[in-house]
């Protein structure tokens, strides 16, 4: 153990060193055995490493079992649910009815809003479409929301899985997050842009936020905020949809957290 | 390929996917170090599985597939936080004391009487770059190859991630040791 390493051997030592763990593992593939086996037989701190390498494996291996942690009851039934959803078939799901997932009554002036919002994705330059965008689907938050009841947590497999049966094109919707205090409520169409705009609604600690979701993606990865007639908007695209969220309130470090679980949870 | 089956019937990719949650729970709770953000990332990971278990290649390893999209799903929240989901492999280890000195072999030092919550601190405190590797080595028991696809980087760096997270954790503890002694 006190025998120290030569000068010249050190940068042998080194790159012996990052092998060990294979070598223990056997995992031959990846590991030159032979060569750390020559080196270990003349050199004592190598032999000591991999002393080391084989001691703590069996110690993390031995309290594999104790070092897991469980999932909560809630949790795994969560994910169980998921799987239930999995296993209906279109035809089988129960038809939108009012305060189900899918709603058509759309009051004509948020529709107008949407219109717009819509040509400024399809029509505008970059700059005037995130201030067209932030404008007009701020509108329709505040208007569209006054809507919402607060109702029980949608499912978010089963609103997408309706959503695409019928307007024929896929969304991702976000799941709930107990970590950022988000529940999914309802997701929706504007009946003017028929089908080209999904309204995802839920709530964020307490109040409406809403997620737009546009069938093109041309505003880039970057997100860009803007804050209007006190709310937040908050843009993106990605996978060839752009996301627009709005919300009342929410400042930094919040918002930033609530927009990685979205952004992370559309992928 | 994972079809959807009747509602009712057998369904063996559910069952088995769903019997890795306590894993995938454990593995998301190492990463994330909250438990209400570990069962986001577990709940998002399978929601995303369920989406696309068409995509699952059937006699391929679905433990492997989950722990993939569990990474992935990490990689995404982490790049859009800002954050680095894996610290560079510094070389911080490489300057750490070496365990010349000791007096005790490795196998006497380490021994079954080593506490659990010892060792449970002494992972947590690894950077997580090398407890991610180790975790999923020697807890979870994926191969090189699985590790290296999960959280994609090449095997040559998962080799030496588990190498030097081993001898961090083990120096941990041999100061654990020595402190009690």
């Amino acid at each position: 153990m006190n025998e120290s390493r030569s000068g010249e051997s050190v940068n042998e030592c080194r790159e012996v060193e990052a092998l060990l763990g294979a070598y223990v593992d056997g995992e031959t593939a990846s590991c030159d055995c032979d060569r750390v086996r020559r080196h270990a037989e003349s050199c004592a701190c190598c032999r000591d490493l991999l002393g080391a390498q084989r001691a703590v494996r069996e110690a993390v291996r031995a309290r594999a079992t104790g070092l897991r942690a469980c999932a909560s009851p809630r949790l795994k039934a969560r994910c169980a649910s998921y799987a239930i959803r999995r296993r209906s078939t279109p035809s089988r799901l129960p038809r939108a009815s009012p305060g189900a997932f899918v709603r058509r009554w759309v009051p004509l002036s948020v529709a107008a809003t949407l219109v717009l919002a819509v040509t400024a994705v399809f029509g505008f330059g970059l700059n005037h479409k995130v201030q067209a965008l932030a404008f007009q689907s701020t509108l329709d938050h505040v208007k569209c929301t006054r809507f919402t009841g607060g109702g029980p947590p949608a499912d978010p497999l089963e609103a997408a899985r309706q959503w695409q049966a019928k307007f024929g094109w896929p969304i991702t919707v976000p799941a709930s997050s107990g970590a950022s205090n988000l529940q999914l409520r309802a997701v929706r169409r504007c009946a003017v842009t028929d089908g080209r705009v999904a309204h995802l609604i839920y709530t964020w600690m307490g109040e409406p936020l809403s997620v737009y979701v546009l069938p093109k993606g041309t505003l880039g990865d970057a997100t860009e905020f803007v804050h209007r007639f006190r709310h937040n908007s908050v843009m993106w695209s990605q996978n060839d949809r752009t996301y627009i969220m709005v919300t009342p309130h929410g400042r930094d470090p919040e918002l930033d957290r609530l927009v990685s679980h979205i952004r992370a949870s559309a992928f | 390929m994972a079809g959807t089956p009747a509602p009712g019937a057998e369904d063996p990719f559910t069952t088995e996917a769903l019997s890795y949650v306590d894993s995938l729970y454990g593995t998301a709770l190492r990463l994330t170090r909250r438990p209400a953000d570990a069962e986001d990332l577990v709940q998002d990971t399978y929601l995303k599985a369920f989406r696309a278990a068409g995509q699952f290649q059937r006699g391929t390893n679905l433990k492997a597939w989950l722990f993939t999209i569990l990474h992935n799903t990490f990689r995404n929240v982490r790049r859009h936080d800002g954050r680095n989901p894996v610290d560079v492999d510094s070389e911080t280890v490489e300057q750490a004391a070496d365990i010349a000195g000791a007096q005790q072999t490795p196998e006497q030092l380490l021994t079954r009487a080593t506490l659990d919550a010892d060792l449970q601190a002494a992972l947590d405190d690894l950077p997580d770059a090398f407890r991610q590797a180790v975790w999923l080595r020697d807890v979870e028991e994926f191969t090189y190859a699985e590790i290296a696809q999960m959280i994609a980087v090449p095997i040559g760096t998962v080799m030496s991630r588990i190498s030097r997270g081993r001898r961090m954790l083990y120096e941990r503890l041999s100061k654990v040791k020595a402190g009690a002694a």
